[in-house]
């Protein structure tokens, strides 16, 4: 695998560190974009700096994810958001009490829908403004 | 944020040659953050850099455009095959949000009937590009007369008689080759492919029937005169000296920088996209197209499985590509059973397959026939080409030699070729 692929999936994955870390390389001209990955000295990485980069998000990845609020014994309701933190006080505001509990779920997991499936990464497209809620799901419906 | 505008802005990351070529303009699009990134583009293509995902990394004010995470969510929208409906959707929108501020704006101040009128008429200004005035086309006609006439730059046929009738295929010009099936269309079309290749022109073969290996083979067999039986084995069945030519051969097709597309049931949509492409691919040659055979096109709708409306469609997609590209489009079609029924074979414009549209939206019509097809044991191994539609001269017929075995279709020489 190349730089430049590893690049890009970075930012398919939403990856910040790894894809900071490779912004911070490339600044600093260690590494090209056709090199291979395996050629990557890792002892080179200046982390203070690469903390400080993700920190100030340079490269503006902004990750949201897919979190399940358990509501009740049976229903759980799922929530795009950033962070595990802000998808409890999404949750907060709009059903005015506290989940029993909270996860994150994998954005590749699929789900049917009408005759298809789609995956939380597909759906996501769908939304405009995080967080928000995306659905429920009932056990034992 | 419209999903338009994304697709439209993943297109253009995913393939950074439309920028080049596109009608819209930034301030078309409606949300500001994709205004500036469009303008960004225009700047980066400017200053000769590419404008894939990795160089906007390098941008210094990410974070205002959505960051990486939002770039990688436009370029999972691109549709490049759509990139022209996308375009039209773009255009139509900003068209209604400025309907609605200049009416908004008249009501409020209002304005005149006249001035009304006149900002609305702006508006379409984006699509004028097509007008020309009689003042500056008689212009440029002025000193025709006088001037020794720069030959319009048709595309040669390589047969003279029908380049002298025709003038060769012009751009914009959809040329329709129709025959009996094993008449000998495709080797038609590959011997016009062929030649306007030499010629310097940029053939893109569309063969929606034939794979790629069989056209090759076609190819090798006419170019090089090689028996089409002997190609299944050329190891075997070629001679020595047959064999000595081979690489000539080889080499002379590869001058002709042909272009072969083989997928089945593409839109002519599809090919839009792909010869779009090459245009930019191979900047300085004019790209000819070709294809093998109209309906086997897929239409953009299904009209309740009615051939008639999808080939009506088909045919009318293939005029606006060779106008919209200004490339000339041939094109082969069958011929329906019913001209064998008749007595003179020579089939007549109604015989077509499917679609009187057909008819009217080519330019040129090309029968082909011949006697030996029928009559097998007739001695006569001429091809007839009937011109029974030229938009911009004369009708007739021209007769080729053409070789069954091998496919080689050469000028006649000169003797009693004239016929009705």
């Amino acid at each position: 695998m190349l730089v430049r692929e590893m690049y890009e999936y970075s930012f398919i994955y939403e990856e910040s560190t790894l894809a900071h870390t490779l912004y911070y390389l490339l600044a600093e001209n260690k590494i090209a974009l056709d090199d291979d990955v395996v050629e990557i000295d890792l002892n080179q990485v200046n982390h203070e700096k690469v903390a400080e980069l993700v920190q100030r998000n340079v490269l503006g990845i902004r990750r949201i994810g897919i979190y399940s609020l358990k509501m009740d014994r049976k229903t759980f309701v799922f929530i795009y958001a950033g962070s595990e933190g802000e998808a409890i006080q999404f949750y907060r505001k709009s059903f005015h009490m506290n989940p029993l509990n909270c996860h994150e779920y994998l954005l590749d997991f699929e789900l049917a829908r009408g005759n298809d499936v789609i995956s939380f990464r597909e759906m996501r497209k769908e939304f405009e403004r995080f967080p928000v809620v995306v659905g429920y799901f009932v056990k034992g419906e | 944020m419209s999903v338009v505008e994304k697709t439209f802005l993943g297109s253009l990351i995913k393939a950074e040659y439309l920028l080049h070529d596109t009608v819209i303009q930034p301030d078309h699009l409606e949300s500001e953050r994709h205004k500036e990134l469009m303008r960004r583009m225009v700047t980066l293509k400017r200053e000769g850099r590419n404008i894939d995902l990795l160089s906007f990394t390098t941008l210094p004010d990410l974070e205002s455009f959505g960051g990486m995470s939002y770039l990688t969510e436009l370029l999972s929208y691109a549709d490049i095959k759509k990139f022209n409906d996308t375009e039209t959707l773009i255009l139509e929108l900003w068209k209604e949000r400025e309907k609605r501020n200049i009416l908004t704006l008249a009501a409020m101040n209002d304005w005149e009937i006249a001035k009304v009128i006149a900002e609305l008429d702006k508006i379409n200004q984006s699509k004028m590009e097509d007008h020309t005035s009689i003042h500056q086309a008689l212009l440029r006609i002025y000193e025709a007369p006088w001037e020794e006439q720069l030959h319009a730059k048709g595309v040669t046929t390589g047969i003279k008689k029908l380049d002298l009738m025709t003038g060769g295929f012009q751009g914009g010009e959809v040329t329709i080759v129709a025959g009996r099936p094993s008449m000998g269309k495709t080797d038609v079309m590959l011997h016009f492919a062929k030649i306007s290749g030499w010629a310097g022109f940029l053939p893109l073969v569309f063969s929606l029937e034939m794979p790629e290996k069989l056209i090759t083979s076609r190819l090798m067999a006419s170019t090089g005169g090689f028996n089409r039986a002997k190609m299944r084995d050329p190891k075997r069945m070629l001679t020595q000296t047959q064999k000595k030519k081979w690489s000539d051969v080889i080499g002379d097709l590869d001058e002709t920088n042909m272009q072969i597309f083989d997928g089945a049931g593409q839109t002519v949509a599809v090919m839009r996209a792909k010869t779009r492409k090459l245009m930019y691919e191979f900047p300085s040659k004019k790209p000819v197209v070709f294809i093998d055979y109209l309906t086997l096109i897929q239409a953009n709708e299904f009209y309740g499985g009615n051939p008639h409306l999808q080939v009506t469609e088909i045919s009318k997609a293939l005029k606006t590509m060779a106008k919209d590209f200004d490339c000339p489009v041939i094109c082969l079609a069958q011929l329906n059973r019913l001209v064998e029924t008749r007595a003179n074979k020579r089939p007549m414009m109604s015989d077509i397959r499917e679609s009187g549209s057909v008819e009217q939206d080519a330019d040129i019509i090309l029968f082909l026939y011949r006697e030996a097809y029928y009559d097998k044991d007739s001695e006569d191994h001429s091809l007839e080409m009937i011109v029974s539609k030229n938009r911009n001269g004369p009708v007739g017929t021209i007769k080729v030699n053409y070789n069954e075995h091998t496919g080689a279709i050469e000028d006649r020489k000169e003797q009693n070729s004239k016929s009705s």
